[in-house]
């Protein structure tokens, strides 16, 4: 970690922008360019767990607990 | 406003994770014809002694032709009446219909690891119908919080095979 970032704000630096702080990233994408895979690809393991978790509660757990009430 | 992509497509999945949750539910209760408790009736608490409930217990009856069972239960703070003092005896594979209802305060009536789990509440009749597919013990246990002693609100169903059910215990 840099020493800027690892300054409290209060320190120097505050007043300035994260751009005049880090003056060395110089490339400015547009939001269509900025393609987060790996968080997409998290997101959809844990949707994916979502719904086998929801299929294994409901089906097997609560409407495949006999017995069950019937009227 | 312009969304990126990927949060157009999680927007739509999110979207479509609620569907999938109410499709379901819509096709467990369509389809697959699961029941829960449902309104069944109010009795005066205070007065169950002029009613089954004062003589609580397995009952035997006939309906459309089959014998079936009616259990009625009292949940009194801190025991099932039938359940907890002597189990409740039932013969599986017939038709049992449990009539539960409380003169005191608010009880559970849950027989662990099935779906049979019911409120029992003061001045209402808590019922449902089940079918035991084997002879076995079921635990109950009372899942509402009804005094200091509720922790130890347990008692037990004894399912038997037919040929082994014992009809002295029935009650009139
Ligand atoms: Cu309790």
């Amino acid at each position: 970690m840099s020493d800027e970032l690892s300054q409290s704000p209060d320190a120097a630096g505050a007043d300035r922008s994260w751009e005049e702080r880090n003056p060395d990233i110089e490339r400015e994408i547009t939001i269509d360019e900025f393609q987060p895979k790996g968080t997409l690809t998290l997101t959809l393991i844990y949707f994916a767990i979502v719904v086998l978790m929801w299929i294994f509660m409901y089906f097997v757990e609560f409407a495949g607990n006999a017995p069950s009430i019937i009227d | 406003m312009h969304i990126h992509k990927f949060e157009q497509f999680w927007i739509k999945l999110s979207y479509g994770l609620i569907a999938f949750f109410i499709a379901t539910v819509i096709y467990g209760f369509v389809a697959m014809d699961l029941k829960v408790i449902g309104d069944s009736g109010t009795i005066d608490p205070q007065n169950l002694q002029d009613t089954p409930f004062g003589n609580p217990g397995v009952r035997e009856i006939i309906k459309n032709g089959e014998t079936e069972y009616e259990v009625y239960v009292q949940t009194i703070q801190f025991s099932f009446v039938p359940g907890t003092a002597q189990p409740i005896e039932v013969p599986a594979n017939h038709r049992v219909t449990f009539y539960i209802t409380s003169p005191d305060v608010l009880h559970g009536f849950d027989v662990v690891g099935t779906n049979l789990n019911t409120m029992t509440i003061p001045g209402q009749i808590s019922k449902f119908t089940t079918i035991f597919p084997e002879a076995r013990e079921y635990g109950i246990v009372c899942n509402e919080y009804c005094g200091p002693a509720h922790h130890v609100m347990e008692g037990k169903i004894n399912v038997v095979p037919e040929s082994e059910f014992d009809k002295s215990t029935l009650v009139e």
